[in-house]
């Protein structure tokens, strides 16, 4: 069995393929009761109906005569598939057909060369028997039969057509209640009950999160680190103890430092335009956010990726084995990770950084095994004869000749953690994607283009980088006295010292509570948006109505389809619809008011005349030209004669005025 | 057998194969077995099996160079390979400096790779992340030597095979020639006792290749290491070698010095390599001369030295009227040569 899994990896990366679809199908599922489906069982063994174990002897007669075995139905795991036996003639051929088949397969290949005869073969292979009769029986009498009545028995009973249900019981069983353990809480000073998969995986969402918040503390500053290693009783009473943010000064002056020492002038150069830019838009801490998360991603999903091509380069049957994994891995889209993620491990920027790392994960695995393939075989031979035991050969050898791939692997995990940024803060993760969400629910265009642009800027610069670090050369001829060998080092110390003196002097220097010298908040940098939001307002003031006739068009051509679909649905017998369907039909969204609507809209217009009265009277007009009589920016300021960037900011400010009356009245 | 009590140790062979046996496929050792030592290559090709090596039996002394020589798919490069253990021998014995290789571990393997191999590989094989330098100095770091050691001793290799000033170039920017060169100096780092090498100069241009052998003459001379050289050049064989060892599908056909191979072709196929061989080139004067006394012609006042090779005295030789005496060591005459012999080596029936 093994050996013919063994020779048609096909069937076993299918199968592998299967259970994880389905696995991943159902985490998406809904949730019901695990414990009816066990129960059931339990009961009856204690109800005496079944035996609670059978003997070795007496199972196999069971299943030969066509019942099963009691600690068979008595495995939870087990009855999920719902096995059934059957020793009906039919059965019994095929079980024959089995052992015959199973027998011939092994004369012939075993005998492919010698040409022994049958005969001789098997005296001396008799013993095969005690294998091949108990795998034909098992085959014909019970996998058989339970697979024929998974798929034309009754659809009630089989379980197979359930198994995302029995799935998602299955993930919610071994999270919450298999394996329960007792684990000690600090917080309530008690030991309290909890389950050991969910203690691993908390364990393990703890020490990324802890990773990542050491990085973002180092960058941002707080407090938690200090904590981790303290608690918080000892950090409320000491004050001081809070780490301070590296001034972006200091940042950013290391990452110019770094890309001139790692590639020359044309990376300091990139470093300093991201960085400068980040920081004059105002996007410093959710950049930094952002950065602590891919820092911790990226080098987690590198050395997973590496060690995984590495081990498949290795080993046939783990390559095998995990082709199928990374086939699903990379066709799933990247939102269904998302839930299983969400059930193993929570909710934050450790469960971001997790489904992160499972989609970064991927193509640095087939990179590396791919580079690792293309090595010539006398390159590796030259390391062999050169001494090299097996860490050399791979490490010294192997890796660095696959580099070329290798360093492709790196540059797609950076991009697909930069990439995965947005799709990860739905589940947490702060940062530049959490922000460019919030901004684009908004209709915020320009800051969501302000916020993509920070996410580019950091991607290429981490991907050059990379790159230039990986080839990076050594001079061994170079005799350099002290300060000349650590120049950098010693170039990083003053930066930091200079950097940190004028954040100091930074605190004389802005009166007004913000010190743009060590960060400048989100609210207080430059910002396009206004540029940005007036192009979109252009676009809609000037194709208003081409653009409303299209958005109409659309919805009544979905609204007479999904109506279609209802009524087909009512049509077919066996369907009922619910009082739930008639109103969801109903409730279809549709642009043209009801007379409820109207007068809705009515006392609302009145409410909201009453409080645009409240505004100085140079906004009400603005305000009266542009959305009563629905006039253009430009017609506008031709009417007022003002310049037109001047009625802009004014109907925006009287917007901004409208909004805060109409909050603190309403 | 009483040779082999009185051996010497300065005689004891640095490389001993005892039948080696190496069969490609699955069944190999258990048809191996049955067929008894007697492998025939057809049959085991129909059991799904392929012969490289069968049946390898020879010794290399110190300082002695040896030359395998064979068709592709002859089974010299295998049979380096068996020897190098880059690949495991189905059956047989090979002993190194009287050492049991195939008992080894991979530890001792290590060991042994590190200080007596060298290996140089017909396409160069060189790491393409490293410099000159540090492909060169690559076998000393694996070694676990020092950084500043390792460079040192590389930058002697890189003088030795004249690459200076080239030491900070990667593989990729140097030609064929150079980057074995390289390769060259990179067996050579760790002053192996035993130097194989695959085929080195084949996927160099005739020019280049010349040039080449020339230059590994010269290392030769000054390092005199053991040598085991795979090439399917004959010409190239018969230039370098000490002994030539001739492999057809596996077996050694002849294994026997360049001058007994072209007089005396131990087989049909060796016979074929050496027709079209230029004797004059290769034989020395020994192979040739008659005995002492075998003329009464008066000799001439011209001597010439018995390991002469004839091409080099042809034309002195034949200028003379009289046949010429021949020396060895010693200044002693130990024979004679007529200029009719030297006409029958140049020109004689090499249509027959």
């Amino acid at each position: 069995m093994m050996d013919y899994l063994k020779n048609n990896p096909k069937l076993v990366q299918f199968g592998i393929v299967l259970i994880v679809f389905f696995i991943l199908m159902s985490m998406t599922g809904e949730y019901k009761d695990i414990i009816l489906l066990r129960d059931g069982f339990a009961n009856k063994v204690n109800s005496g109906e079944i035996d609670a174990i059978a003997s070795f002897s007496d199972s196999f007669r069971m299943i030969l005569s066509g019942q099963l075995p009691p600690q068979l139905i008595r495995l939870p795991e087990l009855n999920f598939f719902n096995p059934v036996t059957n020793t009906s003639i039919l059965f019994k051929l095929i079980a024959l057909v089995t052992i015959l088949g199973l027998l011939f397969r092994n004369y012939f290949t075993t005998t492919k060369i010698t040409r022994d005869l049958p005969i001789d073969w098997f005296k001396e292979n008799w013993t095969k028997l005690f294998v091949y009769i108990p795998a034909g029986v098992i085959v014909g009498f019970l996998i058989l039969p339970t697979l024929m009545n998974w798929f034309f028995g009754d659809i009630t009973t089989s379980s197979f057509w359930s198994m995302n249900q029995i799935i998602n019981d299955s993930a919610e069983f071994v999270m919450y209640e298999w394996w329960p353990v007792e684990i000690y809480d600090p917080e309530i000073e008690d030991y309290d009950d909890s389950a050991m998969i969910k203690e691993i995986t908390r364990g393990f969402s703890r020490s990324i999160l802890f990773a990542i918040e050491f990085i973002r503390e180092i960058l941002l500053g707080g407090i938690k680190t200090i904590v981790a290693f303290t608690s918080w009783d000892w950090s409320d009473a000491n004050e001081w103890a809070v780490w301070p943010a590296l001034p972006w000064t200091v940042v950013s002056a290391s990452a110019i430092m770094i890309g001139y020492y790692l590639s020359g002038r044309g990376l300091a150069i990139l470093a300093a335009f991201s960085t400068i830019y980040i920081s004059v838009f105002g996007q410093w801490e959710p950049s930094m956010e952002t950065l602590s998360f891919v820092l911790v991603a990226a080098p987690v999903s590198f050395i997973l990726g590496l060690g995984f091509g590495v081990w498949a380069y290795k080993s046939k049957t783990t390559e095998t084995v995990l082709m199928p994994l990374l086939n699903v891995a990379q066709t799933m889209p990247h939102f269904s990770y998302l839930v299983p993620v969400m059930v193993f491990f929570g909710v934050g920027d450790h469960a971001g950084a997790i489904a992160t790392i499972i989609f970064a994960t991927p193509p640095m695995i087939r990179l590396t095994l791919l580079g690792l393939k293309k090595v010539s075989p006398e390159v590796l031979d030259a390391g062999m004869m050169s001494g090299c035991n097996n860490y050399q050969l791979m490490s010294k050898v192997l890796i660095p000749t696959a580099r070329r791939d290798i360093l492709i692997g790196v540059n797609q995990v950076i991009m697909q953690c930069l990439a995965m940024a947005v799709i990860a803060s739905f589940i947490g993760a702060k940062g530049l994607g959490f922000n460019l969400l919030l901004a684009l629910n908004q209709l915020k265009i320009g800051q969501a283009l302000e916020l993509g642009i920070c996410i580019v800027l950091i991607a290429v610069f981490l991907d050059k980088l990379s790159l230039a670090w990986a080839n990076k050369q050594t001079d061994y001829f170079a005799d350099l006295p002290f300060i000349e060998r650590h120049k950098y080092a010693v170039s990083f110390a003053i930066i930091l010292v200079v950097g940190s003196l004028l954040a100091i002097l930074g605190t004389f220097l802005f009166k007004d509570g913000i010190n743009y010298l060590y960060m400048i908040p989100h609210n207080k940098g430059y910002t396009s948006q206004l540029f940005w939001q007036s192009g979109v307002d252009w676009i809609w003031d000037t194709f208003f109505f081409s653009l409303q006739g299209f958005n109409t068009w659309l919805i009544a051509i979905a609204k007479n389809v999904h109506i279609d679909i209802l009524r087909k649905k009512k049509a077919s017998f066996f369907i009922e619809i619910s009082d739930n369907d008639d109103y969801r039909a109903y409730n279809v969204a549709d642009s043209t008011p009801s007379a409820e609507d109207k007068l809705i809209t009515e006392q609302n217009l009145s409410q909201l005349l009453q409080y645009i009265k409240e505004l100085k009277p140079h906004y009400q007009e603005v305000i009266q030209l542009r959305y009563f009589q629905e006039l253009s920016y430009q017609e506008i300021a031709n009417q007022l004669n003002e310049p037109l960037s001047n009625v802009k900011v004014k109907i925006l400010r009287s917007k901004k005025l409208l909004a805060e009356i109409i909050q603190t009245r309403g | 057998m009483s040779s082999d009590t009185t051996i010497s140790p300065s005689s004891h062979p640095v490389i001993k194969c005892d039948s080696v046996y190496k069969i490609f496929g699955e069944n190999a050792k258990k048809l191996l077995q049955e067929a008894n030592g007697q492998v025939d290559a057809q049959e085991f090709q129909d059991a799904g099996c392929v012969v490289g090596v069968n049946s390898a039996s020879f010794e290399v002394q110190r300082g002695e160079m040896l030359v395998v020589m064979g068709l592709s798919g002859s089974g010299k490069s295998t049979l380096l390979r068996c020897i190098s253990r880059l690949t495991d021998t189905t059956a047989g014995k090979i002993y190194i400096d009287g050492e049991d290789l195939l008992s080894l571990n991979s530890k001792e393997l290590i060991e042994l790779r590190r200080n007596k191999m060298g290996m140089v590989f017909q396409s160069f094989a060189l790491l393409p992340h490293k410099t000159v330098l540090e492909n060169i100095a690559f076998p000393l770091q694996v070694k676990g030597n020092s950084t500043s050691d390792s460079m040192k001793r590389a930058m002697e290799m890189v003088e030795l095979v004249g690459l200076t000033g080239r030491e900070n170039y990667f593989p990729r920017e140097l030609s064929g020639g150079q980057q074995q060169r390289v390769g060259i100096a990179r067996s050579l780092a760790v002053e192996p006792d035993i130097w194989f090498l695959d085929e080195p100069f084949s996927a160099l241009d005739p020019l280049i290749r010349k040039e080449m052998q020339d230059e590994f003459l010269r290392l030769q001379g000054v390092l005199n290491k053991t040598i085991l050289f795979v090439t399917h050049d004959f010409d190239e064989a018969l230039r370098l070698a000490d002994r030539i060892a001739i492999m057809k599908d596996g077996i050694i056909e002849q294994l026997d010095t360049p001058a007994n191979i072209v007089l005396n072709p131990a087989t049909e196929y060796v016979r074929k390599f050496t027709e079209e061989v230029p004797r004059e080139k290769v034989l020395k004067i020994e192979s040739v001369m008659d005995p002492v006394g075998s003329t009464d012609e008066e000799l001439s006042k011209l001597q010439v030295s018995k390991d002469a090779i004839i091409e080099t005295v042809a034309e002195a030789v034949l200028s003379e009227q009289k046949p010429v005496a021949v020396l060895d060591e010693n200044n002693k005459v130990v024979g004679v040569l007529n200029c009719s012999t030297i006409i029958h080596v140049l020109f004689g029936d090499r249509s027959s």
